[in-house]
């Protein structure tokens, strides 16, 4: 416990110390640009009741996606990493698209697909494809190769050997994937509802812009930081538990 | 000989680890020696014994928790100047964005009023010293292990201190080199009058090296014997080796050694 | 033998995009052809409306990416150097860093305008965390052999720190450096379209909005350009600052 404490005062410390200087500053400001700390903890508890229902939207469209980015993904990237000529021919195009900033087919998208929740769906998914894509490939090709002997020695055929040894050594790394995918999912599903804007907490902060309502968007954006800090959390305690192995035989 | 010694090691004990659920393991026990000028001496004792944990104490680099450390009459609190250490993970202790002579430099960090140009000059010196001419302007990790050996030997020898330590410098390294690079060690020892404190678990080279050998028990550890080695100088691979006395020291740390309870 | 494959893969996706229009899957109005799209390229960078715009967001993209990454290195020396400083600092940027930077910017308009220093303020606030927490990460986990070599032969405090710790690290920041660089590019592109007067992202948005399909694929096919372009950038002043990684990690393998 002591030794918890003593890591944790100091980020407690600048905590405070930064709320501290946000009241005073903006109390001395006294500009209606410049909403104090509690008013805007006030706002918050006052719009609590719509930002639920928003950042549960936002939220959900995250998860599917993420979802279908998982189911599709993976798959492909074993197969890419397996079969040569499917990674010969498609491995270009990935690195080709890895460069171009998400966001930028939100417009694309629009065109085929209006501003609904297929569309954002689709950005959020396009997003989150790669980092899992690109780190199952690498992770499959990055198998030991004495684990390969092995499967032979067990005279394990492909798929057997795939699902039992191939899969949980690849594991590692795709959970890796699937961790920054689960970080670029939150910040592109927030982005997306402010290009493809009908409903969501990006919408939430456009409307709250649009009115001049200050506090309640900044009450929003901490509303988004809480909720991403804990879904990448929760994220990093699942990779552990699953992992647990993992990390055992890494951290000596 | 009557003249003060350079390090004395003072009844010193050192827990390592533990956290809020598991206490401390104490690694070193009641440890006691000292060293004269000019002295070779090596510590031997059993892998894990706290080998390394004692000469990281001895340079300042861990705080002992009881007893002193003292070196030519202070007691150590932190890395003081005058002791260079050649530490067992040699490779990874060269710096590898650093060529051989910038490594060598790297160790002249407290030599006051040396130019830059002088000390460039001075550290390929030592490197041709050690056996490296045309070694020089390689990488640490271009060369192999014997090398990179010789670097950490230099780059000890370029901060001029008076306490040279050297934790298990050739364990790992071939037969050849390793012969090789004790020889080395000696010809320094001599020419520079260097004192040296050497940690190793290779029973024949402790004796090979030096005056005197401290022989460890296992964990927690303290001093068992502390044997005179009488041999005839300079020392030879082949002569020494075979010398009766030799046979009849090497014979005694070996049953002294093998007396040991295995370590838990 | 590889630039062959991966022209013949470029080219097979040329050749599905031209099949796709020429089969007419999708509405032409929707999906122009390679040709077209090259051609209104072409015009684009003639008439000066897509070069601008690609001379603006690249910059905008490179000076965020070098301005974060000189602050991020900064800080995490600080914290490297002072344990309380990480303590208190740490916390903060992981708990920033899941904020979209695109969050910030309708608020952001409210203080800072629509001009250089909203662009600089989500630029330096989406690149920032990536630099200093991969720096930190890195600084803390220089091996202990390294710091105890520092430590004896007499580098304390900032030598240490600036001698040892940071030429060890820099490999590893280099990673945060190059994630640094695309999320700048992204930075950029959705700040301008979502507040932008100019820049590649203002002509992606207005393109799409008027119809001018061909131009938005122009302008989406030079923000691929610009990513691939500051990645190469990032890589080739790796090669130079840590050349020796490079070699090292080639001459394990070999
Ligand atoms: N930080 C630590 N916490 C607990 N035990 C440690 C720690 N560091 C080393 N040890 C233990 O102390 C013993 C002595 O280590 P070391 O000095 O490296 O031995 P030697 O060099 O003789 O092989 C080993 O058994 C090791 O497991
Ligand atoms: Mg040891």
């Amino acid at each position: 416990m002591n030794r918890f404490w003593d890591k944790t005062w100091p980020a407690l410390a600048l905590l405070a110390a930064v709320l501290v200087l946000w009241e005073a500053g903006a109390r001395m400001l006294a500009s209606p640009n410049v909403p104090p700390f509690s008013v805007v903890m006030q706002a918050l508890a006052t719009n609590s009741g719509v930002i639920a229902p928003q950042i549960l939207q936002t939220l959900r469209r995250a998860l599917i996606a993420l979802a279908l980015a998982i189911i599709t993904m993976v798959p492909l990237g074993i197969l890419i990493g397996r079969i040569r000529w499917l990674g010969d021919l498609l491995e270009p195009i990935i690195d080709l698209l890895r460069p171009l900033p998400p966001p930028a087919i939100a417009p694309l998208v629009m065109l085929f697909a209006g501003t609904g929740d297929v569309a954002k769906i689709t950005v959020i998914f396009y997003t989150a494809s790669f980092p899992i894509l690109i780190n199952a490939i690498d992770g499959i090709r990055g198998t030991h190769p004495l684990l390969h002997t092995v499967s032979r020695s067990l005279r394990l055929n492909r798929a057997e050997a795939l699902w039992n040894i191939d899969l949980p050594a690849t594991l590692p790394v795709i959970m890796t994937g699937i961790r920054l995918a689960v970080a670029a999912a939150l910040l592109v599903s927030v982005t997306a509802e402010m290009l493809l804007s009908t409903d969501g907490i990006g919408v939430y902060l456009l409307r709250s812009q649009e009115t001049f309502r200050i506090a309640d968007g900044l009450a929003g954006i901490c509303v988004i930081a809480v909720v991403g800090w804990m879904v990448n959390a929760a994220f990093l305690e699942i990779d552990r538990h699953l992992l647990h192995w993992h990390h055992a035989t890494t951290s000596e | 000989m009557t003249t003060a010694p350079i390090l004395t090691v003072d009844h010193i004990g050192k827990a390592l680890g533990g956290d809020a659920r598991k206490a401390p393991t104490q690694i070193i026990g009641d440890l006691s020696f000292d060293a004269e000028p000019g002295e070779f001496i090596s510590v031997v004792g059993p892998s894990g014994c706290g080998k390394t944990t004692l000469l990281m104490c001895l340079a300042g680099l861990l705080k002992v928790d009881t007893g002193s450390v003292v070196f030519e009459s202070n007691a150590l609190q932190a890395p003081p100047p005058g002791i260079g250490v050649v530490f067992q993970d040699y490779s990874r202790s060269l710096l590898p964005w650093r060529r051989n002579v910038a490594n060598v430099v790297f160790g002249m960090k407290r030599l006051q009023g040396v130019s830059e140009a002088d000390k460039q000059a001075r550290a390929r010196e030592l490197l041709q010293h050690v056996g490296l001419r045309g070694f020089e302007d390689f990488y640490p990790w271009q060369v192999s292990g014997g090398m990179q050996q010789r670097v950490a030997i230099a780059r000890a020898l370029a901060a001029q201190s008076r306490l040279l330590l050297l934790d298990e410098p050739l364990a790992a390294v071939d037969a050849q080199t390793r012969a090789d690079v004790q020889d080395l060690l000696l010809s320094l020892a001599a020419e520079y009058k260097q004192t040296c404190v050497l940690v190793t678990h290779d029973v024949e080279e402790a004796l090979y090296l030096s005056n005197r050998v401290v022989v460890l028990s296992q964990r927690p550890t303290r001093v068992l014997r502390n044997i005179t080695v009488d041999l005839p100088n300079p020392r030879d691979q082949l002569r020494t080796r075979s010398h009766p006395e030799f046979l009849r020291l090497r014979e005694e740390v070996l049953t002294l050694i093998k007396s040991l309870p295995k370590a838990h | 033998m590889h630039r062959l494959r991966v022209a013949t893969s470029i080219l097979g996706l040329v050749a599905v995009w031209q099949l796709i229009v020429l089969l007419k899957w999708v509405p032409d109005t929707y999906f122009p052809s390679p040709l077209a799209t090259l051609q209104a390229l072409w015009a684009g960078l003639l008439s000066g409306e897509l070069s601008k715009a690609l001379a603006q967001t690249a910059s905008r993209a490179l000076v965020g990416c070098i301005a974060a990454t000189v602050v991020g290195i900064g800080l995490a020396l600080l914290t490297a150097r002072y344990r309380r400083l990480r303590q208190a600092f740490d916390p903060v940027a992981e708990f920033l860093r899941p904020l979209p930077p695109a969050a910030l910017v309708p608020m952001a308009i409210f203080f800072l305008g629509l001009g250089w220093k909203l662009h600089g303020f989500i630029l330096m606030f989406a690149c920032l965390w990536p630099v200093y927490l991969n720096a930190s990460s890195a600084l803390k986990a220089v091996a202990s052999v390294q710091l105890r070599t520092a430590d004896s032969f007499g580098y304390g405090g900032w030598d240490r720190v600036l001698r040892v710790q940071l030429p060890a690290a820099l490999p590893e920041i280099f990673i945060g450096i190059r994630i640094a660089a695309s999320i700048a590019l992204i930075a950029t592109v959705v700040t301008e379209m979502l507040a932008g007067r100019d820049g590649l992202g203002f002509v992606l948005n207005e393109a799409a909005m008027t119809l001018r399909i061909p131009d938005m694929f122009a302008a989406l096919l030079l923000t691929m350009l610009s990513g691939l372009v500051l990645n190469a950038v990032v890589l080739a002043v790796r090669r130079r600052a840590v050349g020796w990684h490079v070699g090292m990690t080639a001459s394990n393998r070999g």
